[in-house]
């Protein structure tokens, strides 16, 4: 069984409300101290996104059906000697 | 004719007799013969059936051309099967035409499976088919087509339906075959892009009769199941280059509804860029191979960095920006409010000076009026005491006439009479030092009033404020915001509204 990081939002989030978040302050529109608590998060979420990116554990299963379910295999050779 | 069922029946009936011998010879056949009886029309068609079902297999495979194809009206289809030598009529019932997935027409090769039976009221032998199955790449596409149109007008081509790709799938599932290039290069494409990439493979058949099934099968079981393995992003369906038999399974209607029904976005890349299949049309994502869909759905994660950076950059510029904005806004506004703190400050000042230089006891009309009141009493008393004087002075000067004019000789009447010349002008010098005396006193008692008066006090700067009843605002705690007060000066009055207050 595969566990996913439930707590951290996903990438798609993330940019999606970094890009929000940029686009609220280069109007101009918000208050300085929401502004400053604004880039804070923004930061947050920059970071957030860099570390699932920078991530290189690269990870390749053969799925399988079992117990009327799936179950995956790690692949136990690396890509480049996939051919059988 | 088919010379080989006739040929059974003469051996087995008639082994001495040829049915051309028969017909040649103008003797009439014999009616009551017992080998081979004289049938009915209905027997030998009966026969015809039985020899059918007993000779030829129960399913026939038959291959040939379709021609004159119609539809009765009740949807029955007729149609005749033909190669260049024979041709066979068909007939496929209502039943069994509504399955087929293209409408067949003129000139299409197809394989029919059925059977060979004899409508026997007619005599008529027919073949009885139950699945048509179009042959050669002409009638593959015409098959396609029809299903395009079918699958377009039910609205699955629309984009509108389609699921939107995420931006970075984490996690992806591909359906392939595991031999092959395919797998590889789509994998190497991957991982070249996005490292972290977990990656799961479903191997199926991509082609031949099990492939569909086999597809259809493994997209419920990756939507059913994604939990169970952590979730998946984004499936995969991919196989490489090949004839439009080949790839067929991937227009088949079972595949385009199992992507359509999927939860999970599917892109697929089939075959070569012209290639396009159903499966392509209804996916949420189409690429021109297995490697070309794998770029357009995984990123590269070098172009996403920079992509944040710059992000990452706008938004500190930004931010920086407002926040110098703000501080040159501060600066003003802390200038500003200090300039009105001051000349609050000193209005205040001022005021508290006005109040504090109030005399606190006196209501002006009341000290005027007692100013006046001692002046006349003064006067009168000054006047009276004056008056008493002189009228004492009078009764003296009387006495003393009176008792001069009873002594009365003329020396001491001259001298009295100088001594009532000197009483007299001492009378009137007295009086008049007397006059000058109290006058002098009139004159500093008014100009002590003067001074200590509230004209005076008026006339040095302060001035007496009264609220709108009239009452003189003493203490600072009277002076309610908001309120009209009236303000005397020395020379006159004004009136005015009181600010809110700064208390010291």
């Amino acid at each position: 069984m595969v566990k996913k990081d439930e707590k951290q939002i996903s990438f798609e989030q993330a940019m999606t409300q970094l890009e929000k978040i940029v686009s609220q302050i280069a109007s101009g529109q918000i208050g300085l101290e929401e502004s400053l608590a604004m880039y804070e998060k923004g930061m947050e979420l920059v970071q957030r996104c860099r570390t699932i990116l920078d991530r290189a554990e690269k990870r390749i299963e053969m799925l399988s059906q079992s117990n009327g379910g799936l179950s995956a295999e790690p692949m136990n050779s690396s890509s480049e000697d996939q051919d059988e | 004719m088919d010379g080989g069922l006739f040929e059974n029946l003469r051996r087995e009936k008639s082994p001495g007799r040829s049915a051309k011998a028969v017909s040649k010879s103008n003797r009439a056949p014999d009616e009551h013969s017992v080998s081979n009886p004289v049938r009915t029309v209905s027997q030998v068609n009966h026969m015809i059936q039985e020899a059918l079902s007993a000779q030829l297999p129960a399913v026939l495979l038959v291959r040939g051309e379709i021609s004159n194809y119609s539809v009765s009206q009740k949807g029955h289809v007729y149609f005749t099967l033909k190669d260049p030598q024979a041709e066979l009529g068909c007939v496929m019932w209502r039943s069994d035409a509504v399955r087929l997935n293209f409408t067949p027409q003129n000139g299409l090769a197809v394989i029919a499976q059925g059977a060979v039976r004899i409508y026997e009221p007619q005599g008529r032998i027919q073949f009885y088919a139950g699945v048509l199955y179009p042959q050669g790449a002409g009638a593959l596409e015409l098959a396609f087509r029809q299903l395009c149109e079918k699958l377009r007008s039910a609205g699955l081509f629309d984009a509108a339906r389609k699921r939107p790709i995420p931006r970075l799938p984490g996690r992806v599932v591909i359906i392939t075959s595991p031999t092959g290039d395919v797998l590889h290069d789509v994998l190497i494409t991957a991982y070249r892009r996005f490292p972290g990439l977990h990656s799961m493979v479903f191997p199926t058949a991509v082609q031949g009769a099990a492939a569909a099934p086999q597809i259809v099968r493994a997209i419920e079981l990756v939507n059913q199941h994604a939990d169970q393995i952590g979730g998946v992003d984004l499936i995969l369906l991919v196989r490489g280059g090949g004839s439009i038999e080949d790839l067929w399974a991937f227009n088949e209607e079972s595949v385009a509804r199992a992507i359509v029904q999927s939860r999970i976005p599917i892109a697929t890349g089939i075959g070569h860029e012209p290639d396009v299949t159903i499966a392509d049309l209804v996916a949420d994502l189409r690429g021109p191979t297995p490697t070309g869909v794998t770029e357009l759905t995984i990123p590269d994660v070098a172009v996403l960095n920079r992509e944040l950076l710059s992000q990452a950059r706008h938004l500190s510029r930004d931010v920086m920006h407002q926040t110098s904005g703000c501080r040159g806004e501060l600066k003003d506004k802390t200038r500003a409010l200090t300039d009105e703190f001051r000349s609050v400050v000193f209005d205040g000042a001022r005021t508290l000076e006005n109040f504090r230089g109030q005399i606190q006891s006196i209501e002006p009309r009341h000290a005027i009026a007692q100013g006046w009141r001692r002046i006349e009493t003064t006067e009168h008393s000054l006047f009276s005491g004056v008056s008493a004087v002189v009228g004492r002075l009078r009764t003296d000067l009387a006495t003393w006439s009176d008792r001069l004019h009873a002594a009365s000789p003329e020396s001491r009447l001259a001298r009295a009479d100088a001594g009532l010349e000197s009483l007299k002008a001492a009378l009137v010098f007295g009086a008049g030092t007397l006059m000058r005396d109290q006058k002098h006193r009139l004159d500093a008692l008014v100009r002590n009033l003067e001074l200590t008066g509230p004209q005076a006090v008026l006339q040095r700067g302060f001035t007496i404020t009264t609220d709108r009843h009239g009452a003189v605002i003493r203490q600072a705690a009277q002076a309610i915001p908001g309120e009209r007060i009236n303000t005397q000066t020395a020379d006159g009055a004004f009136a005015s509204v009181i600010a809110p207050m700064h208390k010291p």
